[in-house]
Formats: C-alpha cells, sequence, structure tokens
C-alpha cells in the first residue's frame, strides 16, 4: 500500500504539530526573563531547533525509510531499544496528556467554565483518535487544510493594530542582556515543541533528502516567525506589567477589540485556536501508535489504546490544582529523549554506519 | 429440447401476446415468432414477412442486425428485448432480427437542473436514446460502451460509458469489478446501483454524482470519469467524485469568468452558512453572548424575552416545519404547491412569531440557512449538509463555540478520510494542490488559462492562450 507523503505535507504536518496551546500564554511567560527582547528569545530558539532538525535530518539521510523506533533497535540492540521504546512511548502519552490537561483549562477558564473537565477531554481525545487512526497521508491532509486557519487567525492578529502601539516597549534592542535572552529561549523551546515529528515522519516522506531540508527549514522559519510576530505584538500591545499579570496576553490583547458587528473577537481567535491545538495532541496520539507498532491493524489498535491512557492521564491531571513541578520535571525527561538520545544516535552513526549497511544490505 | 415454437413457448410460460405466425416461400417454411407489445408490427412486415414471401431465408439472413442462434435462453432473452424470431423448419438455428417499439419521452430539460444559459438538453428513460445523447456531443472513437445486464428478474440494462484514453484503467477496473459484484432480484433505480457501489454508506456526503443534464454528464466523461446508464432511468451516476464538483453548474462555464467565480464563491459560502449559521446563532444566545456588541445584542435579547422555549428547541423545530413544508409541496401540483408556500411560509412563519413562539432572529436565521443550502447547485447535497445542520446544533446548544468548532473537525476530517474508487473525495484541498485549487474550484478562470490537455499523448505542452492575439 502506498503510504507515503509529499514533502509539502510533510511542512504542515511539523508546523500543525508545533503551533498550539504554547503560544498563547508564551508572552508572558518569557518577557518574565528576557522582558522586551522577547521576541530575539524566540528567533534564538529557533537557531537552536534548526540544529537539533540538521542533526536529525542527517541521521534520517543516513538510515532512509526508518522512523526512530526502528533505528533505537537497531542501534541499541533488540531488547534495550525497545525499552527506549516503550520509554518514548511513555513520553508522547505523557505530552498529550498535559497538553490536553493545558488545553481543557483554558476553554473552562474562556468558553465553558461550568462543564466538567472530563466531558471536554473526552471529546478531544474521541476526535483525535477519529484522524490519529488513519493514514499518515489522511493525516496531513487535514492539517494541509487546517492550516489555511492560520491565515485566518493571522489576519485576526492585524486587528490588532487598531489598538495603541508602543513600541518604545521593545526599545533599545537588546536591553534585556544576552544571558537573559538565552534563558527566555529556554522557555520558548518548550512551546515549540513538536518538531519531534520529523524523527518519525521523514521515512515516509517521497522526496530527495535535500527537498526535505529545505521543507523543514522553511517549517521551522515558518513556525519562528509566528510565534516571533505574536510575541512581538504582545510587547508592543502590553506594557510589561500588565504583560506579567495576564496568562494568555494573545487573547487579551484581542479582548479589547470591539467592531459594530461583532465585539470579544478573543472568543472567536480562541474557537478557531481549538483546531491547532487538537492538531497537536493528534500528532502525538500518531507517534504514540508508531513508536511501538508497525503494521497498520496494530497501530489502530495502539492509537485506541493511547488514547484511553491519555483520557485518564488528563483527567487525572486536570484535577490537580498545580502542574507546575510535574511539567517542569516532564519537559527536563523529554529534553533527554528528544536532544540527547537522538544526538546519541547521531554520533554513534559515524562509527556504526558502515556496519549497519553490511548488516541491512 | 428441440427448438420448435412449442418450446418457446413453453419458455415464455405460454404467454397470450406471444404471437406465432407460419409462413411460405416455395418449399421453404418457417415460423416467425414476437412478443407483440414489444414489436412494432410494420417493422416485421416490411422487413421480415414481406421479403421472406419474396426471396426465402436469403432475404431473412441480409436484414441488418440478424443474428443467429440455437441457444434457447438467448432467443428467449431476444425476443423479451423485442426481438423477431424467425424459425426455419429445416434448419436447427434460428434467426432473431431486430423490431423493437421504442416508447420514449421527448428530450426536455431535467426540471431538478435547471440552467439560465447553455443546453437545455436532458436524458430520457431510453438507454439507447440516452447513449445517442452521449455520443453526439463526443464523436470520438475513444469514448467506449460496456453494457452489463443486471437483476435476475428484471435484466435491466446497465451501460458504463467512458473515455478509453481519458479514464483512468485502475478505476474502470475497479467499477467494473463492483458492477459484476452487483447481484440483486431486481434493479428499478440508478439510486440502487449507487448503493451497491458506494464505498462509505454511513457518510453523510454523496460519493456520486446524480445528474440528468447531458452536458453536465459529457463534461465529467471528457474529465475522465465513468458515466453509468440504468435502462429506464433519465439519471445518470457519475464516479468518482469529488466534493467540489456538488458546487460547480454548467452555468459558470457559460457566463464569464468574472460572474462564474462570483458564483462560486457565494456557492462556497453557502456550505459553511447551511452546517453552522443556525448553530452559531445557538451558541451565541445561550454561551457567549458578550461576542455581540450591546446594539445588535440588545435587539436580539428583546425578541427572546417571551419565547418560552431554548433556542434549540426552537431552530429544530423550525428546521422541521421548513423540512415539512418542502415535503408537502414538492409532489403537489403547482398550483397547490404554491398555496402550501403562502400559507406555510407567510401564515405560519408570521404567526408563530407573534404567538411568541419562535423570535425574530430565529426565523431570520432558519431562512436564510435553507437559502444557503439549495443554492446548492444540486439538490441532494443540500440536502446532506440540512442533516449535517442538525448535530452541528446540538453540539452547539451544549457546548457553544467548542461544540461548533469540534463538530467542523469532525466534518473536515471526515471529507479527508474519505475516498471514492481510490480518489480523495475532499481534493484539491486535502491534498492541496494550490494551482488547481485556484484554477477551477475558488475561481473560475477564463478557459484559455484552464483548457485542460486532453491529449496526453502529445509529448510537448501545448500552451492554451488566445493564439489570436499572437498574429
Amino acid at each position: 500500500m502506498n503510504n507515503s507523503i509529499t514533502k509539502n505535507q510533510l511542512f504542515f504536518l511539523v508546523i500543525k504539530t508545533q503551533i498550539g496551546i504554547g503560544l498563547l500564554s508564551l508572552p508572558s511567560d518569557i518577557q518574565e526573563s528576557a522582558g522586551g527582547d522577547a521576541w530575539i528569545s524566540v528567533l534564538g530558539s529557533g537557531v537552536v531547533i534548526q540544529l537539533l532538525i540538521l542533526a536529525y535530518w542527517h541521521l534520517c539521510s543516513r538510515y532512509p525509510e526508518k522512523n526512530l523506533s526502528q533505528m533505537t533497535v537497531l542501534f541499541f540492540g533488540k531488547y534495550i531499544g525497545r525499552a527506549v521504546n516503550c520509554i518514548y512511548y511513555g513520553f508522547f502519552v505523557l505530552i498529550a496528556g498535559y497538553a490536553c490537561t493545558l488545553y481543557v483549562k483554558l476553554i473552562k477558564v474562556w468558553l465553558l467554565p461550568l462543564t466538567p473537565s472530563w466531558v471536554l477531554i473526552l471529546l478531544i481525545i474521541v476526535i483525535g483518535i477519529y484522524l490519529a487512526v488513519e493514514d499518515l497521508r489522511v493525516i496531513a491532509r487535514f492539517y494541509q487544510l487546517a492550516s489555511v486557519l492560520l491565515f485566518v487567525l493571522f489576519a485576526m492578529s492585524l486587528a490588532t493594530f487598531v489598538n495603541d502601539v508602543h513600541l518604545s516597549n521593545v526599545l533599545p534592542v537588546g536591553q534585556a542582556g544576552i544571558s537573559q535572552i538565552f534563558k527566555g529561549s529556554g522557555k520558548t523551546f518548550f512551546a515549540m515543541l513538536g518538531f519531534e515529528v520529523i524523527l518519525f515522519f521523514i521515512a515516509q516522506v517521497k522526496a530527495s533528502p535535500r527537498e526535505v531540508m529545505k521543507t523543514l527549514t522553511l517549517a521551522n522559519c515558518f513556525v519562528t516567525l509566528f510565534y516571533s510576530y505574536f510575541v512581538f505584538i504582545c510587547l508592543i500591545g502590553f506594557s510589561q506589567e500588565a504583560l506579567s499579570k495576564v496568562k494568555e496576553p494573545v487573547l487579551f490583547l484581542l479582548r479589547g477589540l470591539s467592531f459594530q458587528l461583532f465585539d470579544r473577537l478573543d472568543l472567536i481567535f480562541l474557537s478557531i485556536w481549538i483546531i491547532p491545538m487538537s492538531t497537536t495532541i493528534v500528532s502525538y496520539l500518531c507517534l504514540a501508535g508508531k513508536t511501538l507498532t508497525t503494521t497498520r491493524k496494530t497501530y489502530q489498535r495502539m492509537v485506541r489504546i493511547s488514547g484511553v491512557l491519555i483520557l485518564m492521564l488528563a483527567i487525572y491531571m486536570s484535577t490537580r490544582e498545580s502542574l507546575d513541578t510535574f511539567s517542569k520535571w516532564m519537559e527536563y525527561g523529554y529534553l533527554i529523549m528528544i536532544a540527547a538520545v537522538p544526538l546519541l544516535m547521531w554520533t554513534m552513526s559515524f562509527l556504526l554506519l558502515s556496519y549497519h549497511k553490511r548488516r541491512l544490505t | 429440447m428441440t427448438l420448435n415454437s412449442a418450446a418457446i413457448n413453453d419458455y415464455l410460460s405460454y404467454t397470450e401476446d406471444l404471437i406465432t405466425q407460419n409462413l411460405t416461400f416455395h418449399n421453404e417454411r418457417c415460423t416467425i415468432l414476437y412478443l407483440e407489445s414489444l414489436t412494432k408490427m410494420e417493422l416485421i412486415q416490411f422487413n421480415i414477412i414481406q421479403p421472406f414471401l419474396e426471396e426465402g431465408f436469403a432475404a431473412i439472413e441480409a436484414v441488418s442486425g440478424a443474428r443467429q442462434s440455437s441457444d434457447l435462453p438467448l432467443i428467449g432473452q431476444a425476443l423479451l428485448d423485442g426481438y423477431c424470431v424467425v424459425l426455419p423448419d429445416s434448419r436447427a438455428k434460428a434467426y432473431m432480427i431486430s423490431a423493437a417499439l421504442l416508447h420514449s419521452r421527448s428530450i426536455e430539460e431535467p426540471s431538478a437542473e435547471q440552467i439560465i444559459k447553455g443546453s437545455h438538453e436532458g436524458f430520457v428513460e431510453s438507454l439507447s436514446t440516452n447513449i445517442y445523447l452521449l455520443r453526439y456531443r463526443v464523436k470520438s472513437p475513444q469514448l467506449k460502451v460496456k453494457y452489463f445486464s443486471m437483476g435476475s428478474l428484471t435484466n435491466t440494462k446497465v451501460a458504463m460509458v467512458y473515455m478509453e484514453n481519458l479514464a483512468d484503467p485502475n478505476i474502470v477496473k475497479e467499477c467494473e469489478k463492483r458492477l459484476r459484484s452487483i447481484n440483486l432480484t431486481h434493479l428499478i433505480s440508478t439510486g440502487e446501483i449507487d448503493e451497491m457501489i458506494e464505498e462509505h454508506p454511513l457518510s453523510p456526503f454523496p460519493q456520486s454524482l446524480h445528474t440528468e443534464r447531458t452536458d453536465r454528464a459529457v463534461s465529467y466523461l471528457l474529465e475522465g470519469k465513468i458515466n453509468i446508464v440504468v435502462d429506464g432511468n433519465p439519471t445518470v451516476l457519475v464516479i468518482p467524485i469529488k466534493f467540489f464538483t456538488f458546487y460547480q453548474s454548467p452555468d459558470d462555464y457559460n457566463s464569464r469568468w468574472i460572474t462564474g467565480s462570483f458564483f462560486r464563491f457565494v456557492r462556497m459560502i453557502s456550505f459553511v452558512l447551511a452546517i453552522s449559521l443556525p448553530a452559531i446563532y445557538i451558541a451565541i444566545v445561550s454561551f457567549h453572548s458578550e461576542v455581540l456588541p450591546p446594539g445588535i445584542l440588545y435587539s436580539v435579547k428583546v425578541s427572546l424575552t417571551y419565547v418560552p422555549f431554548p433556542p434549540i428547541v426552537e431552530a429544530i423545530a423550525m428546521q422541521i416545519i421548513l423540512e415539512l413544508l418542502k415535503e408537502a409541496s414538492i409532489r403537489l401540483p403547482s398550483p397547490i404547491a404554491q398555496t402550501i408556500g403562502i400559507v406555510g411560509g407567510l401564515v405560519i412563519g408570521t404567526a408563530v412569531v407573534e404567538a411568541h413562539l419562535v423570535s425574530h432572529t430565529m426565523i431570520v436565521v432558519i431562512g436564510l440557512t435553507a437559502i444557503a443550502s439549495f443554492a446548492a447547485p444540486l439538490n441532494e447535497f443540500g440536502t446532506s449538509l440540512r442533516i449535517l445542520g442538525f448535530p452541528t446544533m446540538l453540539a452547539a446548544a451544549l457546548f457553544g463555540f467548542f461544540g461548533i468548532s469540534v463538530m467542523m473537525m469532525v466534518v473536515f476530517i471526515h471529507l479527508c478520510k474519505i475516498e471514492t474508487l481510490g480518489v480523495p473525495y475532499f481534493a484539491p484541498f486535502g491534498p492541496f494542490k494550490g494551482k488547481e485549487s485556484m484554477k477551477d474550484i475558488f475561481l473560475r478562470l477564463p478557459v484559455w488559462k484552464t483548457e485542460k490537455n486532453a491529449q496526453k499523448s502529445g509529448s510537448h505542452k501545448q500552451s492554451f492562450t488566445q493564439r489570436w492575439k499572437r498574429h
């Protein structure tokens, strides 16, 4: 069966996974450390991600048509490789559960304060499964379609320039100092997670490695610019004190706008934003399925099982008051999984390539 | 069993409209048999009886389209197809000569698919006339017709028509396989074939296009699609079909491209409106009334003050009333239908508001939705949209804007998921092909921009510009 995707589709798979819930609260998170230079932090983390992507790409192009879970088995042997995959699986489920929790919290605060969390989580997961059980091609098709909404959201954000704009908030450029900007980059990095899907999806792309790299670079540029644009409009829209007090500055920025036909642009923005947020969860469901299985049938079953796990996890997490300690712990653990482990494999590949080549042929 | 008139009579259950007649020419003798209800007497008289009486079997053999057979079921079938059977006493084989009586409706414009400009020709019930209509428009040696006979009782003739050089051979093969697998006792309508070969019976969207317009059917033939024609039905089935084809009308191509593009755009809006407008209204008045600025909110709330029902009940009740009106008036003769329109639309519409059962704004919303759903050029698609409106309304009543977003996601995921005969249903949007989607989906660019390269075999790409400008 033909289940390859085009390089175009890869682009959308990457950006739709990356752009999600993180963006809405990002500006206030990073301005704590980077102040008026928060937008530079975003660009900085874009550069770091680009370097990681380069390593990913190099690794994947050495082992064409192998995704990460197949590579781990190749590198670490049957048993350790499987164990590593199980850890990956655990993290994908955790990340999806965590994203789901944040997502539902946001919906509860802004749209449906009285609806119980578990109902919302159930809805999100069921839709996630409905899409994730399909071929990657179908998922990519939906992502392409949903990407049109990013332009709608961008157009909406243009309306914020009707508000008072204080360019002086970001001036002078570089006021926060390099170390602070880097600190901000670190925080941004976690909001931009999602590029690790590359490790799994590259195997199915039907294009030359050069084209793939071009696509990935473009996707990264797009996401970085999209993020830094939103951070920038928040910085010039709010003073630093205001920004540190609000949790979702992007939505608050739109809240102040009023038109003749409708008020509260933020609610409309959020209603559309639901779709990018859901696609992130779909991607992780898909990854969770792909880490442990290879055939289509077992994949579908795995996605369903993962869905149930995520559901339980998210329901549990949404009952807890604070997730800060959990998220810190999880973020660092995840950093090891998506940066350290692939980089280790990449360095190993220099030594082992000739050995693998012999074994594969 | 020997082949004689008694055997044939037995095969046809001694039906009394089977006429048997003995003829003699010198020492050659024969019996002719025909079903008088299916045959034309003059044809038999002038093509068979007279020549035989003058020249004998030599004349029968010379009649155009004469077939020979000794197989009883085949002969019986031929009789049922309107053939006249000539049984020579001396030979073992029977001659079959076509003398069918064709009663056919005249070719008129189909009332369900009227257009303003362009051809007003529609298919009729007779299969051969329908194929004539297709051939008349495409005089190409590549046009290929394949006959199937379906239904063990009705023996309905079904034709699959496609362009040999344009249709994807895999699709043709798959379609043929599915048609051959159909095992019904009786086949009456095109809809039955449709249901037997469609891939997603649970989907609310139609996966094949039914049309009575010849120009429409032909234009799909030329795009490499397959037409399925069923004898006795003026509706032609077109497969594989894509979502956006339901938003194209022959009118677009008959008017100037700016006008055509504009109407395409309007129809696209109608799709979104038909599914989501009542849902958006319900979500706004029951969850997010802060979305409306005070001026509008005031007038909406005032009209809601005396209404005792929640908006979802209002909306569903009004939608059902509307469907009732439509169903009631659709089959009545037009003078009565008009009365129903007036009584239903004006009397019920105003009375329901004055009785404070439904709010003014709800009437406006439901009216707009209905009009939007009727804007789809093909009626059955509009109906699917109205049906989809109900779950969306329910989602909006339960979860507000969140519900609508979720519902829209489900609809679009579904659209991305389904494929008909291996062709993605939502193409060229999912999978996205930027250029193609602009050329003939959202816009209707001039013909010299979009002319499809029909001669695939041609190695060099022809440029389709307005050539006269160069000279």
